[in-house]
């Protein structure tokens, strides 16, 4: 009386919905089941006894080679995941219409088959459809792309939040402890600003903010971090750059906004803003102390006229 | 032939395993050390005719016993076991004057017949 | 959770699995790889959030991938999971050592290399650990666990239904290299159990 597991086994290898498939040392195809047939377009009748990387011969050969000599040599199984290698066999995937995606992709495994002596005389590879699992990092990445960029960027201005910037600062401030690289921050404001608000209103308000804004933010280097600090207040960070290259950056940004006035409903506003600038110093005991310095020259830059960049004065030690 | 053996291991199931794959009757006289510095000040206090070494110890491991023995040109014939099999450690170990490598868990028979190899049964 | 010689024969057990790991690095990547005395310490629930100060003194962000192992001859038998644990350079240093050229590296082919590394690694020491204990062994897919984080997140993520485990540290330096690797094998207490009948039936045979 035959074991009934003897009968189904073949039955149930071939049916699986995952793909199997055997190969020997010389990557020659030992057993192919219905999956492999269905979604590679190729029966088992014309597959085995040829090497896979004939028949197929868009996969990676060399890598492949590898592979299955890592698992002859060690013995082990061996692994690949569709979040490191997106697919072994470049297969269709089942969702043509709902996704965007090339090929399946795939989770494959190779495990070692043994003879009775013990040695390895060939691999079996099973390949596990991993698209749809694909498809939901996807989507989950993208929504927290948005989110994060929603949680860290000014509504009006689209530049960095208070919030965010002041992160930022905190974590420029560590790395430059660490590296001895030097830091500059400017803190500007616009100026007389509420009088644009209460002048023409505050629709005009927020063009001004906007524009100048977006004005700055492409003259920035890519190193450079801009946030929204108050009201009409921006603040820049500056990696990589002392005292004197960034009052010259500075400037140049001062010299932007006040060349071309906002237009708002057919009016022109001018513009300009007072900015204070300082470097980050050893002796600075924390970021408020940075902040408090250089907030202190951009008040000298209002007092003294507007319009205008002023250094920080480091206090005494 | 009665020799006196020092097993030089930090482990102490290690150390047994060795003391009783060892020929009956043969060693007369047994010392362990459980790390490096007390197998060399053993071997420096002609403790160990025949010494059984393994490689990671703490303190001092078995290459350094190897190299100081070697430095201080102290006559001592050295057979290592150890499970560091990777193939510099045997080359390393061989060069720094060590008679053999044993890999563990020790075998009754390989021991035997290293110790008959090199003449000291 | 476990007596003196109890500890005394699982350290020499993981000595000699370990060796092999070491061989098998060794020769994959043509280097002496520097092994030293496994470490193996019981952690408490309260504990957890604090047990990476026991073996990690860096504030630097590390990559971690785990790999799940169970018993495929008991099934209350040993299981556990290994996390491999590698420092900043061993992306870089990985990758010359296998000669890439690590401009032709992107992130997924980094990530892939330590995937690959920590299967061959925990295949050969877990290997090894079974057939000393006369066990064979099964594994779960390698997955990266995290790529430069900091290293409380390894502990951080440690489930609290286990009210204590096992944990043994094995350590592998490449010689000369910065390369840096922890293995980490934790074992939940109910798998300790099983563990233990093992490791006293190794002991009465010594």
């Amino acid at each position: 009386m035959t074991d009934p597991t003897t009968k189904l086994l073949p039955f149930i290898v071939d049916r699986v919905n995952m793909g199997i498939f055997v190969l020997d040392r010389e990557l020659n195809v030992l057993m192919w089941n219905r999956f492999m047939a269905l979604h590679s377009g190729k029966e088992a009748e014309q597959v085995v006894g040829r090497p896979v990387t004939e028949v197929f011969p868009e996969t990676n050969q060399r890598w492949l080679r590898k592979k299955v000599e890592s698992v002859f040599m060690l013995g082990n199984l061996a692994f690949t995941s569709w979040e490191q290698r997106p697919y072994v066999m470049a297969f269709p995937h089942h969702r043509p219409i709902t996704s965007d995606v090339d090929f399946m992709r795939q989770d494959c495994t190779f495990m070692p088959l043994r003879n009775k002596r013990g040695q390895v005389t060939a691999v079996c590879v099973t390949v596990n459809d991993g698209t749809d699992a694909f498809i939901y990092q996807s989507q989950l990445q993208e929504a927290m792309v948005k989110l994060e960029a929603a949680n860290r960027t000014d509504g009006l201005t689209k530049v960095n939040n208070r919030t965010y910037w002041l992160n930022r600062l905190e974590e420029e401030v560590c790395r430059v402890e660490r590296h001895e690289t030097p830091l500059t921050v400017t803190l500007f404001d616009l100026d007389h600003f509420k009088q644009v608000n209460d002048t023409m209103g505050h629709l005009a308000g927020d063009q001004v903010l906007r524009e100048v804004a977006e004005r700055v933010q492409k003259m920035l280097r890519t190193s450079d971090v801009m946030g929204r600090y108050g009201g009409e207040e921006f603040g820049i960070l500056l990696p990589h750059t002392d005292l004197w290259q960034a009052m010259q950056v500075v400037d140049r940004i001062r010299q932007n906004i006040a060349a071309k006035p906002v237009v708002f409903n057919g009016t022109e506003i001018p513009v300009t803003a007072s900015f204070g600038v300082a470097q980050w110093h050893q002796k600075l005991a924390r970021v408020d102390e940075f902040l408090s310095v250089t907030d202190e020259a951009l008040y000298e830059a209002k007092r003294s006229g507007r319009d205008r960049c002023i250094a920080a004065k480091m206090p005494y030690w | 032939m009665s020799v006196s053996v020092l097993v030089c291991d930090d482990s102490l199931m290690a150390r047994k395993q060795i003391l009783r794959v060892l020929p009956e009757g043969w060693a007369e006289h047994t010392t362990t050390a459980t790390n490096g510095k007390e197998g060399l000040d053993a071997i420096r206090a002609g403790l160990g005719q025949i010494v059984f070494l393994d490689l990671t110890m703490p303190e001092l491991d078995g290459f350094g016993v190897l190299e100081a023995i070697k430095r201080e040109a102290i006559s001592a014939k050295i057979i290592v076991i150890s499970a560091d099999i990777q193939p510099e450690a045997k080359e390393r170990v061989m060069k720094l004057g060590a008679l053999a490598f044993i890999r563990k868990p020790v075998d009754a028979d390989r021991l035997n017949e290293t110790l008959k190899a090199h003449g000291l049964l | 959770m476990l007596t003196e010689d109890q500890r005394d024969c699982l350290q020499e057990t993981v000595n000699v699995a370990m060796g092999k790991a070491g061989d098998v690095l060794a020769r994959l990547l043509d280097v002496f790889v520097t092994l030293s005395v496994p470490r193996i310490i019981a952690i408490e629930r309260d504990e957890f959030g604090r047990a990476h100060n026991k073996f990690f003194d860096a504030t630097t962000p590390v990559s971690v991938v785990r790999q799940g192992f169970y018993s495929s001859r008991h099934s209350q038998g040993l299981r556990g999971e290994c996390i491999l644990v590698f420092n900043e350079t061993s992306y870089r240093e990985l990758a010359e050592l296998m000669s890439y050229d690590h401009n032709d590296l992107d992130e997924s082919a980094e990530t892939e290399l330590l995937v690959d590394v920590t299967n061959v690694l925990c295949g050969a020491c877990l290997g090894g650990f079974a057939e000393q204990v006369g066990d064979t062994l099964s594994y779960s897919r390698p997955s990266l666990a995290g790529r430069q984080v900091p290293v409380e997140s390894i502990f951080a993520s440690i489930a609290t239904s286990n009210d204590r485990i096992l944990l043994i540290s094995i350590s592998f330096k490449i010689e000369n290299r910065t390369f840096d690797c922890t293995m980490l094998l934790m074992m939940p207490a109910i798998a300790v159990t099983q563990l233990v009948e093992v490791l006293d039936r190794l002991l009465e045979a010594v």
